[in-house]
């Protein structure tokens, strides 16, 4: 019996269908709250790491004991972990979980330098740099899905 | 004791990303330059914080291991902005052909 459809008609109908399946999203859309949150954790990160330094010039060595700090990582510990769970639930979001895992990895090594104590605003300096990096990319990241959205 | 040059230090760091990006090397050369000089520029002022007794070879580490992580944000936020690049690319393939394609068949299919 011949066929009713030819093979090539059924390649154009599954293209046609491969097509007509919704836009191609090959990462996450914007989520706001995973944006605001990392905003939230930057400006907490970056508050510490100036109180760490307007201390320093203030030779101030006693007020930058880590434990006068402690609180603050034990919060941004809970922040990020929370971020984590929330990225982790939304779909195709493997790159921002990416990143939110190496910030809380960033941020054990800087609660690890602060119990060895911060002596210098020098050895301050690469470390103020790397976070600053790191958030402007991530926030670059938030910014481009935000633009995707409204495509 | 030997000196470091953060200069030579980056153009070795550069020659090694390179190669291992190969075609993707031109895409995220400018970002990979200014992050990998940084980490360069820090091994050579850890040298000079190590003579003056200010870091621990434990700080000088997690230092380093701080701008790895950050490198690796970076060249992460490239890689999802390649990914939106490709899917927009893709979109813009089937919004051309989208009214044509739906007036022949005649269903609102894309």
């Amino acid at each position: 019996m011949k066929p009713i459809l030819g093979k090539s008609r059924i390649l154009a109908a599954l293209l046609i269908l491969v097509l007509t399946s919704c836009k191609v999203m090959l990462i996450g859309a914007y989520d706001q709250v995973t944006d605001e949150n990392i905003q939230k954790i930057q400006v907490e990160v970056m508050t510490l790491l100036v109180k760490v330094e307007r201390n320093l010039d203030a030779k101030d060595s006693a007020a930058n004991q880590y434990v006068h700090f402690k609180d603050r990582y034990e919060n941004l510990a809970g922040e990020t972990e929370s971020l984590k769970v929330r990225c982790e639930s939304i779909p195709k979001y493997n790159i921002v979980v990416e990143q939110v895992t190496l910030l809380q990895n960033n941020l054990q090594n800087l609660e690890k330098y602060h119990q060895i104590g911060f002596r210098t605003k020098e050895e301050l300096v690469p470390i103020k740099k790397a976070f600053e990096s790191e958030f402007a990319a991530m926030i670059t990241l938030q910014n481009s899905l935000k633009r995707k959205k409204t495509d | 004791m030997a000196s470091i040059d953060a200069n030579e230090l980056l153009a070795d760091m550069l020659k090694a990303v390179k190669k291992s990006l190969e075609n993707k090397w031109p895409q995220v050369r400018d970002l990979a330059t200014s992050e990998f000089r940084k980490f360069a520029q820090n091994i050579e002022d850890i040298k000079k914080m190590k003579s003056k007794g200010t870091i621990t070879l434990e700080q000088a580490k997690l230092q380093l291991e701080i701008q790895k992580n950050s490198i690796k944000t970076v060249l992460l936020t490239e890689e999802g902005l390649g990914l939106l690049a490709v899917e927009a690319a893709i979109n813009a393939a089937i919004d051309v052909i989208k009214e044509s394609v739906n007036k022949i068949i005649g269903w609102g299919l894309l």
